[in-house]
């Protein structure tokens, strides 16, 4: 089957930002998920694959067709939701939906009637009076309403209530159902990310620093607390990515654990006390503060 | 990039949208032109006056309001990510904020001028001024076009309004300017429509001008690298 | 079948393990018995939010410990062999006993000092959940 997503190359430059060597690519099927600080350029990667913004370099293509030349077609399968995406202030939530399906002839309006009731939103209220919550509901309402093959999403459940992020997931994961639809998202919490992507993408300074299935990715690191001293030679171990001095105890964090990496530490005279996996978030933060050091 | 509409059906919809969304306010202006005209009707040269004035700045204020809200207001309320995310392309949304406002603002133009032009040759007033009230007319609507395409081209709120208020400015004058060409003023007290050459193509250059600026735009409009 | 699993994402035990876990608890107790059939692996990564790759590692695992067996095209099915989610299960008491043996090692405590907290610990959780000092000093001698 195509990818959903496929981008070779691709970079964009603006004045005080650029996007560059962006490969990336999307089985059908499939979810990722984009993590990275604010201003590491998900938003554009994500405008890049709307067609909203032409690529001074690189393919892009979605759903096997070439961006921005196809972006009509292309348009019709996908839905897409931002930030700064916002509905007119004056109409209701239910001339939108009508507006929808008067473009989309696959609205499917007993499962928007369904989710009406999930998100818990009035659909005879004018959309001002929506609070931030409300609005972001309903523009993944609009969106998940017509059984889009890819959805792109930007920070879907960010700013949301604990009750709608949870809702919002659910919906998300009746996707997953469908082994034709594809989803990429990004989003600051990387929990969400952690449950519900089949693959990370990590996005900083414009590049991508790395990219891979969630379960190995999560499984090359560890933190490992021992007794012991650290140095320089602990420091320069491939994959560390962090090492703290609690005397007596040394926490070491890396991103390429395996077979050899507690019998290399026991060899710089460290003595293995715990080893834990490390949740999306530390891992994030690990490798952002890493790379800023650096 | 393709310069027509790639889909006429959804920039139908897209000018249905526009219609629907900025309804209710045209219904007051809509309102305050029919005053206007009523004052016009009157009879005395004064409420006559007064009457025209009224609706030269309300059809100003119109062509303004339906630029503001429609094009500017998008753009500041952020609900262009929302239209750019339908199957559309860039010049689908060219056309259809260039048709949706054009037709937003001849219902009361067209109100207007047909009222206006109704009054003087169903009256005793003297029909001579008809070639004085189209060219007038054509000129407000060539002021429309050209804001409403700087509007789309440009994405500079500042921009916008510096070029709606410069055009505002030039209205008195090119008033003043026609009312004093001879062609035209030889025949504004008789009841003869006279179409003199001098008329004609003034009547002509408003039309290019309106022609062009809507090449311009929509030029310019294909050429942008991003849409947000 | 109920697809019923109760996951949690705030535990500390993976997800992944969290479903093999699960699976065998419920192949034990024999809620599910040898020649059911199981939720695709969409299906059950949609009702229990969690993502698609993560549910086919457990089921690679349930299959690799002999619990489950896949068949190409029909789906994965309880396997007829009572043993693999025992064997499992005694994987995790392995695990359990080493990091006992690793945590009274850390304690310094000695060979009887541990049988006998095992041994309270056997006998009723509320005697044994705080361990007081006055104890310790009848039980070591």
């Amino acid at each position: 089957m195509t990818p959903a997503i496929a981008l070779a190359g691709v970079r964009k430059q603006y004045d005080d930002f650029a996007l560059h060597d962006i490969d990336l690519e999307l089985p059908a099927g499939q979810v990722m998920g984009l993590v990275g600080v604010n201003g590491a350029g998900k938003s554009t990667l994500l405008r890049l694959l709307m067609g909203l913004v032409r690529a001074d370099g690189g393919v892009v293509e979605v759903l096997g067709q070439r961006l921005p030349q196809a972006q009509v077609a292309v348009k019709r399968e996908i839905g897409h939701a931002s930030d700064d995406m916002r509905l007119y202030r004056g109409q209701s939530l239910r001339w939108h939906m009508d507006f929808i399906r008067g473009i989309y002839p696959v609205w499917d309006e007993a499962y928007a009637q369904d989710l009406l009731r999930r998100f818990d939103l009035r659909p005879q209220q004018a959309l001002g009076g929506f609070s931030h919550g409300q609005r972001v509901k309903a523009v993944l309402l609009l969106i998940f309403a017509r059984h889009p093959r890819l959805l792109l999403l930007d920070e879907p459940t960010t700013g949301l209530d604990p009750v709608a992020r949870g809702e919002v997931l659910d919906a998300l994961a009746e996707v997953l159902r469908d082994e034709e639809r594809s989803i990429l998202f990004s989003s600051h919490n990387t929990a969400d990310i952690e449950q519900v992507a089949d693959s990370i993408t990590f996005l900083h300074g414009g590049r991508i620093v790395a990219s891979g299935d969630k379960e190995s990715f999560l499984d090359r690191w560890r933190r490992v607390l021992c007794r012991g001293t650290s140095s320089d030679a602990v420091r320069r171990l491939p994959g560390v990515a962090s090492v703290r001095d609690g005397a007596p105890l040394v926490e070491i964090k890396t991103g390429a654990f395996d077979d050899t990496t507690l019998p290399a530490l026991q060899a710089l005279g460290l003595t293995v006390e715990k080893v834990e996996p490390m949740s999306l978030e530390d891992i994030f933060v690990t490798t952002v503060r890493g790379s800023n050091n650096a | 990039m393709n310069w027509l509409a790639s889909d006429a059906e959804m920039v139908r919809k897209l000018i249905a949208k526009d219609w629907q969304v900025y309804q209710k306010q045209l219904a007051g202006y809509v309102g305050g032109l029919l005053l206007a005209l009523g004052l016009v009707g009157m009879g005395t040269p004064l409420l006559s006056a007064a009457g025209t004035l009224l609706l030269l700045v309300l059809l100003i204020v119109v062509g303004s309001y339906a630029i503001q809200s429609s094009v500017m207001a998008e753009r500041k309320q952020q609900t262009q990510p929302f239209v750019m995310s339908l199957p559309v392309t860039p010049m689908d949304v060219f056309w259809g904020k260039l048709l949706a406002n054009l037709a937003i603002y001849l219902v009361p133009f067209l109100l207007v001028v047909g009222g206006l032009l109704a009054l003087v040759l169903t009256t005793a007033r003297p029909d001579g001024t008809v070639p004085w009230i189209a060219l007038v007319a054509m000129f407000l609507l060539a002021n429309f076009c050209v804001s409403l395409c700087v509007a789309i081209a440009v994405d500079s709120e500042g921009w916008n309004i510096f070029t709606m208020l410069v055009l505002m400015t030039l209205i008195g004058p090119f008033i003043y300017g026609i009312g004093r060409l001879d062609s035209i003023a030889r025949h504004l007290q008789t009841d003869q429509i006279v179409w003199s050459p001098a008329a004609l193509g003034i009547l002509a250059g408003e039309l290019a001008v309106i022609l062009i600026a809507i090449l311009i735009a929509g030029w310019v409009h294909a050429r942008k690298p991003s849409f947000l | 079948m109920t697809t019923d699993l109760l996951l949690s994402p705030h535990s500390i035990t993976p997800m992944y393990e969290q479903i093999v876990e699960q699976v065998v608890a419920k192949v034990m107790a024999g809620q599910w018995r040898a020649g059911d059939l199981l939720p695709s692996i969409r299906e059950l990564a949609a009702s229990c939010r969690v993502s698609v790759i993560t549910v086919k590692r457990a089921y690679l695992e349930l299959e690799r410990a002999g619990v489950i067996v896949t068949r190409q095209g029909k789906g994965s099915f309880v396997a007829d062999a009572p043993d693999a989610a025992e064997a499992l299960a005694n994987q995790e008491f392995e695990a359990q006993l080493q990091g006992l043996v690793d945590a009274a090692e850390k304690l310094g405590l000695d060979r009887r000092q541990v049988l006998a907290r095992v041994a309270s610990a056997l006998d009723g959780p509320a005697d044994s959940a705080q361990p007081t000092p006055h104890s310790d000093r009848r039980k070591s001698r």
